[in-house]
């Protein structure tokens, strides 16, 4: 029991330490567009037509490189300015994958599966487009936010930016910028905390030692892979190395399904979701990139059986 | 200005569980040693803001904390506390039946071009040994080779005991273990730490290669205050 306690414990603090630095920059990031941008600098891309505009959000990410930690933050601020609610889950789901970081540390943990990156960046584009696709045709999304966001979404803070246009002293504008990372990181961080909190919980309930003991079977293993991706709640920006020491006991195939799922959802995720989306919305948003990552895997396989990848 | 102490505190108290783990020298049990500085820089820009946040001006107004805001600053406050008084305890022997083994099959770019060297290489640690010999085409190149690393005892085989070190990513939660066989008269206790000098035995081909260390010499170490690899 105390060595479980012990488990338990590093592994808490490990994922909150290894969060922060990814948190604190999505933070900065949120309270900046929060502050200083304008409708006006994205208008032109959320008034493309709409399949434009939704690749062009699932692309977001190469110039905001934010994981699924401090995206977060980030769509909750771009909410709150306006982005529609697919143009949101579109970089929600996109950023971690589609993003500079995240396609170096890819290439260079598995630059000896060239096809295995593509399918990860491409395929993570995909499904992230696909889905803002299928939720650009809802009406009534914003059924499937929390009360505190519909709130401000509906009004578009037009009053904060009036607030803002006036030039304020530097002092000012810096007391500015503190209250709104502050307020914004704590609360993300209560989020972080619990999520890191049930993933500890699963991680010593679960070892590693029995998903891989049970990882064996090539259509097991992609679940047992993506099981596993959702347990651990490890940031995008380094789950590559994670994979790659997968690769002598489970296909390449399942490898992918880990590398995909796991940036889009995770028990890490999920509980930091709950601060902006309903449970509902959240349980049908973990069913269909589930249901997109086992489709593109599937792909993945049979160019395999095909010799195309 | 409206200003809640309470979420105030909670960020300087994120802050002070990160200040306080890294005076205990134990942050480097739970993380990728890459990681101190983004981590340390992380925790000083929040601290920061949230000294700011909280300083009163003379537009400030100080708003009423809520229940739940001092529930959540009182759970902050006992993560923080309990970051102070439990042991942090890095990974070990313990943590073996959680935790895969590392297959890691690529090295890091610069070992790839090693050569075989009469002297005794001091500068690759286990994993890096384990690393190098488990993607070399012919590894039993490297037959004979002295080197010198440490790591921890792990267990014990017939002719000496197994040397350990776990490699991370990001955090302990992706820890995975590499273990080399070492062929040694005497049997150190468990889970403590060795550096170790001698050279490597190397027989057979991959998926049968077989890799061990022959011990001229070891010395019983403090546990490093950065006991992990990076994965990177």
């Amino acid at each position: 029991m105390s060595d479980q306690f012990d488990r338990f414990y590093i592994n808490f603090l490990g994922i909150i330490l290894g969060a922060m630095p990814f948190l604190v920059f999505g933070v900065i990031i949120a309270t900046i567009i929060q502050m200083y941008s304008k409708p006006s600098w994205y208008s032109w891309i959320l008034n493309q037509n709409t399949v434009l505009s939704h690749v062009l959000i699932a692309m977001f990410g190469l110039v905001i490189p934010v994981c699924e930690c401090g995206n977060i933050p980030v769509i909750k601020k771009l909410l709150k300015k306006g982005f529609s609610f697919s143009h949101a889950i579109t970089f929600l789901l996109a950023a971690p994958i589609v993003n500079p970081i995240t396609i170096i540390t890819t290439y260079s943990a598995f630059s000896n599966y060239p096809a295995l990156v593509w399918f990860r960046i491409l395929g993570g584009f995909a499904i992230a487009f696909t889905i803002g696709m299928i939720f650009s045709k809802f009406k009534g999304t914003d059924e499937f936010l929390v009360h505190d966001i519909k709130k401000t979404h509906d009004h578009h803070s037009h009053t904060y930016h009036h607030n803002h246009e006036v030039k304020q002293p530097i002092i000012t504008r810096v007391r500015d910028f503190a209250s709104h990372y502050t307020l914004e990181f704590v609360e993300t961080m209560k989020y972080l905390f619990f999520g890191a909190f049930l993933a500890s919980v699963f991680q010593v309930v679960i070892p590693q030692t029995v998903l891989s003991s049970i990882g064996q079977n090539p259509v097991l293993s992609l679940f047992v892979l993506i099981l596993f991706a959702f347990i651990i709640s490890v940031c995008s920006n380094v789950d590559a190395f994670i994979g790659l020491s997968f690769i002598q006991n489970f296909s390449v195939n399942s490898i992918l399904g880990f590398l995909v799922f796991g940036p889009m959802i995770d028990i890490k995720t999920i509980v930091m979701l709950k601060n902006i989306f309903t449970s509902k919305f959240i349980a049908i948003l973990t069913c269909l990139c589930l249901s997109g990552t086992v489709l593109l895997v599937s792909v993945y396989y049979i160019c395999n059986i095909f010799g195309i990848v | 200005m409206i200003v809640n102490k309470s979420i105030g505190y909670s960020g300087i108290l994120v802050a002070i569980l990160v200040f306080s783990l890294i005076l205990r020298e134990k942050i480097g049990f739970l993380i990728n040693p890459e990681y101190f500085w983004y981590i340390l820089v992380s925790a000083i820009i929040s601290c920061i803001f949230a000294i700011i946040y909280i300083f009163p001006s003379k537009h400030s107004v100080v708003e009423k904390p809520t229940w739940q805001q001092i529930v959540l600053c009182l759970g902050f406050l006992c993560v923080v506390v309990s970051g102070i008084l439990v042991p942090v305890k890095p990974l070990g022997v313990k943590n073996v039946a959680f935790t895969t083994k590392s297959t890691f099959e690529k090295p890091k770019s610069s070992l790839s071009q090693l050569v075989k060297s009469p002297e005794v290489i001091t500068s690759l640690g286990l994993v890096d040994w384990q690393n190098l010999l488990n993607s070399e085409k012919n590894a039993t190149k490297y037959n004979g080779q002295k080197a010198e690393f440490n790591g921890f005892v792990s267990g014990y085989i017939e002719n000496g005991f197994e040397l350990s070190s776990y490699q991370v990513s990001c955090c302990v939660v992706d820890a995975s273990l590499s273990t080399i066989s070492m062929v040694s008269k005497d049997k150190p206790p468990l889970d403590s730490w060795q550096k170790v000098n001698g050279n490597f035995q190397i027989s057979g081909k991959k998926p049968n290669l077989s890799i061990s260390f022959i011990i001229d010499s070891r010395i019983e170490i403090n546990t490093p205050l950065s006991p992990y690899s990076s994965k990177k």
